[in-house]
Formats: structure tokens, sequence, C-alpha cells
């Protein structure tokens, strides 16, 4: 009988190597964590946007402050790094782009497609 | 068939209906934000307390919620080992969410009131 080689079964992040995919894997997992930590800051500012007129003044001018900005960029990259990543996963179910070289090379366009792209709505928005 | 199997199926598809609808919507949203941002409080008020808008941003939260559940206990279970501590962060987590579900309804709904 064939013996296999053991192989190691952790998730210990600081000894696993990291190819292009896992780097995209592990960044969808970083922005989940980004948005789901946000979320109570967003609820905070939708309740005063709606409460009264100063509280409304008082939500835009958080978003026009230097920290307002900057918070809203984290923001939008992760929500379009978490979009773009989700959906090469869900073509990844159907059975789309699973081989290799397809893989990796997804995996590359997630990753450097959601700067410029989180980048262009921060600057319209 | 086990009733874990069960579970991480319906984990699995829960994960992936919700992200659909979260896509969509909050793509709505930067649109809307870009291209006809609310101009003042009142017209901002009026626009949330439609009843499709109120029910879209309610399913929105629900959603948000739901997919936050599974994405966090995923990543909880991967990586935290010690029992205790994963429940703990595991129950702290669910708190957290039910929370923030009750707050956003109270938030939606009270825009729509008075």
């Amino acid at each position: 009988m064939m013996k296999t080689k053991p192989r190691p079964i952790h998730l210990d992040l600081r000894r696993i190597r990291m190819p292009i995919n896992s780097i995209t894997s592990i960044a969808h997992r970083i922005s989940g964590v980004l948005i789901f930590l946000l979320m109570p800051a967003g609820i905070f500012l939708l309740d005063l946007s709606l409460m009264s007129p100063e509280g409304f003044a008082t939500a835009v001018g958080v978003f026009n402050s230097f920290c307002g900005k900057a918070v809203l960029l984290l923001l939008l990259w992760a929500f379009v790094h978490h979009l773009l990543a989700g959906l090469r996963c869900i073509s990844i179910d159907v059975d789309l782009g699973v081989d290799k070289p397809v893989f990796l090379k997804t995996a590359r366009i997630v990753l450097l497609a959601a700067f410029p792209i989180a980048l262009l709505i921060w600057v319209v928005l | 068939m086990s009733s874990r199997r069960v579970s991480g199926m319906q984990a699995w598809a829960l994960q992936r209906i919700t992200a659909l609808y979260l896509a969509l919507y909050i793509s709505y949203m930067i649109g809307l934000f870009i291209f006809a941002p609310p101009a003042s409080y009142d017209a901002w008020r009026f626009w949330v307390a439609q009843p499709h808008v109120s029910m879209a941003m309610l399913l929105f939260f629900g959603s948000l919620l739901f997919h936050a559940w599974v994405g966090i206990r995923n990543i909880l279970i991967d990586y935290i080992k010690p029992f205790a501590l994963r429940l703990t962060l595991l129950v702290l987590t669910g708190l957290g969410l039910l929370a923030c579900g009750v707050w956003s309804l109270e938030v939606v709904i009270s825009a729509r009131i008075v």
C-alpha cells in the first residue's frame, strides 16, 4: 500500500503559504469583518439623519469631514472587494473559472480592480 | 443525513441569496447617492418613509444581519480554537447583530411615523 506524506491540517495564518488567490480570499474575509464592525456606525448615522434637520446636517457634516471621507473610502473598498470576490465565489460555485490559470487570473483581477473602482466611486460621490 | 449537513447547506444558500440582494441594494443606493443625492432633510425623510423604500431598507438590514452572521460564524469557527472563547465570541456576535436588527427596525419604522 502506498503511504502518503502526512499533510499539515491547520489554519494558522502565520504558517500558511499565500498565493494570490488566498490573498484575495483573506481580503474577502477582512473586508467582511470591516463592514460588520462599521455597521453600528452606519445605523447610528442613518438614525441621526432621519431624526431631525439638525441631525441630518450633522450626518452630512460627518461625511464631509476628513475622517468621514477616509472611513468612507475604506468602506467602499471593503464593499467593492467583497462584492467582486463574492461574485467570483458564486461563479466558481456554478463551475465557471475553476481551472487553475483562470482561477488565479480572476483572483488577481478582483484584488487589483477593487481599489480603482472604490476610488472612482469615492471621487464622484 | 445528519442535521449538521442540512444546516451547513442552508447557511450556504442563505449566504448567496442574501449576497445577491445586498449587491443589488447597495449598488442601487450608491447610484442614487451619486446621481440624485437627497437635497434636504425633508426630501430624505419623505423618500425613506415611502412604503416600498422602507420595505427594501428593512429587507436590506435583515439580509445584512443574516449574511454577517453566517460569515462571522465561519471565521470564528475557522480561527478560534479554544471552545469557551469561540462560544463567547459567537454569542457576543449574535447578540450584537440582534441589537443592530432591533435598532435598524426602530430607525426605519420611526421614519414612517410622526
